[in-house]
């Protein structure tokens, strides 16, 4: 790798680059599915090669190629300074870096077990005893699902930075879902979409037991297609942690994105409300609202050493007591708000630039206990479980559907409903805040497909969530 | 290997691919192989506020390896293409097959067929610009931006895949896929207006043109006035159409979903789903799109007729499921590891006999729906979905559009919505997905919320 990185670089000393930086990557992956007890996808990919970013004349180019030959990665080293020189014939300015010390450092994930060294017939007894006890009568579909992700990466840049790390991910989870004639209603554990996911080995997947929840998950998907329609109207409403977690991400993750408020998504995944003037002013949620960018909580998702600029993990504040005060920026962005970054920068793998990216976007946790919130709740809904979510170009208007949602009468758990949705405007819906739930509840969400940036990028990222209570929320689709 | 039944000639790539599938297939383990293999390079240049703040271009290879022992599946890819790393990946595969207790259902391999006329051939030399070229290409959007005291933001972007399939069973089939796209959104104050265009090469991209249509939406988008939610005639334009198009193609149409009881064309085959104005068809052949003559499995593209006049007539296959339900495959197949089921992938919605401009002149009180932003499904089996109206949403009063609206949320069943089509447009756009889709004139489109711009 090293070596490589060094070819590269040598490339872009010769060029007169005014900044370059190299990044080799190694990267493995195996994922497994088990649909109604048949293994029905079992794979494993690799992926190397090498991505080059530089800065010629103040303008960007970047360059990528899947070899780890010598020769090719030469001839990306020159072709990324082309790329930058035709940068040049449509510019605003020169691009400007933030400092940062330039580190010789590595890192890796604390794990216990190596996920790849586990052998497959384990993971596939986990999913396959998972999957049988999802078959129950009305179940069509149950599947159980395993992932893993193996990176090695060395971060190399002109400046002096040498970087190398290791960073492992493993997850899964299973999800039953119960067919009618003209009705599909899915119930997931420990959430939707291949479950939940974090930096860690496999001591990770063994922890969910996904096995214990099965049987449950199963009836709740079955009990779903003769639950009622979830009625409309506005209601108080308890998200689930996860549930929780992904309003974080549309709803606060994405608007902090410093590039994205300064247009580079403006064609594509939109801009955002949280303009500069925003910041340290913007009442984004009521007093118990605290959130934080967080790269270095044990076992987020988007957790990590150094970001994929050699900027160091850090935790800093996004909004404090409900108020505005900052950004997930990069080296270019961070000069706009005379700040320096806080290691947002990522990119998916060697073949393509880094952006700006969430790393683990937290709502710290409160001090009320879920049992004591709901008895506090005279009337509302509980949800639990993402199904669907949309939000505008601007990150204002939102709609979420859960998998399932619980009437609270009188301080009660009751009725469940099919098919909620949930729709309100990003600061009116954070200032409805009126309890988090407490430590105990808190957990850190995965969330692995994180879409970004043409050519299109997928992130993993983490959110810290524990149930939280929001007053007065249009609930259903009003007729 | 049996006989190549494939016409026509291959270019220096294409061969090549080829034969290092074949050479690696002659010793490969296990009862039955596939392999996938593609060398591919794009470049893309990203601007905004008029000035280009990306520019990318990559390379890469790879390989993707099926592998059967007795009824059991493995599945290995690696991005490497030399002979030890081909046969690595099926040694993988065969390992991984080897290490499960049960069968699986994608224990099949497609028989050759023969191809129905000879693959669209591709100008090698036209695939890609050089970085200069794109960025002059940016500057010219840029300089008409200027002019109009607009700004740009988008993504100029080319693309050449070429990719191979061959099983032990005899299927060696190549192509070369081209293909390239102007993404623009024009603004100026707080409004804006998006334009796409898409084409085989980047020479054929009507950059000014599409420029220019971006340019009069943000003009004509300025100040836009509060309207309620509800429902409203609306005038879904191509963009639009092609994002519910691709969604119902998605829910529907896959063999798999309708097997699993999972699609709304369960039990509906044969019935009416949508008014009779709507006609949907999938033909990975038609030059009108961008063709995928021959799916990941090496099975040739049936044209397949999905939707005719409303009533719901045909849903795609993979082997797997075609082997199910005892017919042949559509050649719809995604790469192997896919657990998604064989998907429509190059649609077509049937033009009607109207224009954009008689659906407007014919509205007394209506919406204009450039496209939607961020769309998802809201409840599977009535293909309900929600999204947000995005860079031009106009009132349309007495025939004529007035002005701009800010944007609506949607909620809607898009079988529903289909069912109330007034009238569709002579003229078709390819629009992302790819769908070469007409604009729709929809009574009643649900629209249930607001937004502040």
């Amino acid at each position: 790798m090293k070596e490589l990185a060094e070819v590269a670089l040598n490339q872009l000393e010769l060029a007169k680059v005014g900044y370059g930086d190299v990044r080799v990557v190694v990267a493995r992956s195996e994922s497994a599915e088990v649909r109604n007890g048949v293994p029905e996808s079992i794979s494993r990919h690799e992926s190397r090669g090498v991505g080059i970013r530089v800065l010629v004349d103040g303008c960007w180019g970047f360059a990528a190629i899947g070899s780890l030959t010598r020769r090719e990665v030469a001839r990306a080293a020159r072709l990324a300074v082309k790329v930058a020189r035709a940068s040049t014939l449509v510019r605003a300015g020169r691009v400007t870096l933030a400092e940062v010390e330039p580190a010789t450092a590595s890192y890796e994930t604390p794990y216990q077990r190596d996920p790849f060294a586990v052998p497959l017939t384990d993971k596939l007894d986990v999913l396959v005893r998972a999957s049988d006890l999802m078959r129950k009568p009305g179940v069509r579909v149950a599947q159980a699902f395993f992932s893993a992700y193996d990176t090695r990466k060395l971060f190399a840049s002109t400046e002096g930075a040498r970087i190398e790390q290791h960073i492992v991910e493993t997850g899964g989870g299973i999800a039953a879902s119960a067919v009618a004639e003209s009705d599909v209603q899915v119930r997931s554990y420990p959430n939707s979409f291949r479950g939940n996911f974090a930096t860690a080995g496999y001591e990770y997947f063994e922890g969910l037991d996904v096995v214990s929840h099965a049987e449950r998950v199963a009836e709740e998907a079955v009990a779903l297609l003769a639950a009622p329609q979830c009625p409309a109207g506005r209601r108080d409403i308890i998200l689930a942690g996860s549930q929780l977690a992904l309003q974080v991400h549309e709803s606060i993750g994405h608007p902090i994105e410093l590039d994205r408020v300064l247009g580079t998504e403006a064609s594509f995944a939109g801009t955002s409300f949280l303009t500069p003037d925003k910041l340290d002013s913007l009442k984004y949620g009521s007093g118990l609202v605290n959130v934080v960018a967080d790269a270095t909580v044990p076992g987020g998702l988007g957790t990590f050493g150094y970001d994929d600029e050699g900027v160091p993990a850090q935790r800093s504040d996004v909004i404090k007591a409900g108020l505005f005060v900052g950004y997930l920026m990069s080296r270019e962005t961070a000069p706009v708000l005379r700040r320096r970054s806080n290691g947002a920068m990522r990119a998916d793998g060697w073949e393509h630039t880094p952006l700006i990216r969430m790393t683990n976007i937290n709502l710290l946790p409160g001090d009320w206990k879920l049992a004591d919130l709901i008895a506090d709740t005279e009337g509302g809904l509980y949800l639990d479980v993402n199904r669907s979510w949309s939000i505008d170009d601007h990150r204002l208007n939102f709609q979420f559907g859960t998998e399932a949602a619980w009437e609270i009468t009188g301080g009660r758990l009751g009725q469940m409903y099919r098919n909620p949705t949930y729709t309100g405007i990003t600061p009116e819906f954070w200032n409805s805040c009126d309890a988090v739930c407490g430590e105990r509840h808190w957990r850190m969400w995965g969330t692995p497909n994180c879409g970004k940036g043409e050519p299109g990028q997928s992130a993993h990222v983490g959110h810290g969530a524990a149930p939280a209570r929001f007053r007065n929320v249009q609930v259903g689709v009003i007729k | 290997m049996t006989g190549e039944p494939q016409p026509g000639a291959r270019s220096g790539r294409e061969s090549e691919l080829v034969e290092r599938a074949q050479s690696a297939l002659r010793s490969a383990p296990g009862d039955g192989a596939l392999l996938l293999v593609y060398a591919s390079s794009s470049a893309l240049t990203r601007f905004t506020a008029n000035h280009i703040h990306q520019n990318v271009a990559t390379e890469n290879v790879g390989v993707t390896a099926k592998v059967i022992v007795g009824d059991r599946v493995g599945v290995a890819s690696t991005n490497a293409l030399e002979a030890r790393a081909l046969k690595q990946v099926l040694k993988q595969a065969a390992e991984i097959a080897r290490s499960l207790g049960r069968p699986s259902e994608q224990a099949v391999l497609a028989e050759p067929l023969p191809l129905p006329r000879p693959l669209p051939e591709i100008e090698r030399e036209r695939t890609h610009w050089l970085p200069r070229a794109r960025a002059l290409a940016v500057r010219g959007i840029v300089k008409r931006a200027t002019k109009a005291d607009a700004q740009a933001a988008g993504a100029l972007s080319d693309a050449c895949d070429v990719f191979a399939v061959a099983n032990t069973l005899g299927v060696t089939l190549a192509t070369t896929l081209s293909q390239a796209e102007l993404n623009l959104v024009m603004s100026k104050g707080q409004g804006t207006g998006f334009a796409y265009a898409v084409g085989r090469y980047p020479d054929e991209l009507p950059l000014e043109v599409t420029a220019e249509r971006a340019l009069e939406k943000c003009l004509l988008n300025q100040d836009p006035v509060d309207l309620p939610a509800g429902e409203y005639t609306t005038i879904l334009e191509p963009d639009a159409v092609g994002e519910l198009v691709s969604f119902l193609g998605y829910l529907g149409f896959g063999a798999k979903a309708v097997q699993e009881g999972r699609s709304f064309v369960c039990g509906k085959l044969g019935h009416a789903i949508t008014g009779e104005q709507f006609t949907l068809w999938d033909d990975g052949w038609d030059a009108g799109g961008l063709p995928l003559p021959f799916d990941f499995e090496g099975v040739p593209k049936k044209k397949v007729t999905l939707v005719e006049r409303g009533v719901a007539r045909a849903i795609v296959y993979d082997t797997a499921t075609a082997r199910k339900d005892s017919v042949s495959s559509t050649g719809h197949a995604l790469g192997p590891g896919s657990t998604s089921g064989p998907m429509p992938l190059n649609l077509f919605v049937a033009p009607g006999d109207s224009s954009a401009q008689e659906m407007v002149s014919g509205t007394e009180r209506g919406l204009l729906v450039t496209r939607f932003h961020y769309t998802n499904v809201v409840e599977r089996m009535r293909a309900v979905l929600t999204g947000m109206t995005r860079d031009g949403t106009f009132l349309i009063e007495e025939g004529r559009v007035s002005r701009p609206v800010k944007n609506f949320r949607f909620t809607e069943s898009v079988l529903e919505a289909f069912s109330r089509i007034d009238a569709v447009s002579r003229e078709r756009r390819l629009v992302q997905g790819p769908v070469l889709a007409p604009a729709v004139k929809v009574r009643g489109f649900r629209f249930s919320g607001t937004t502040e711009f």
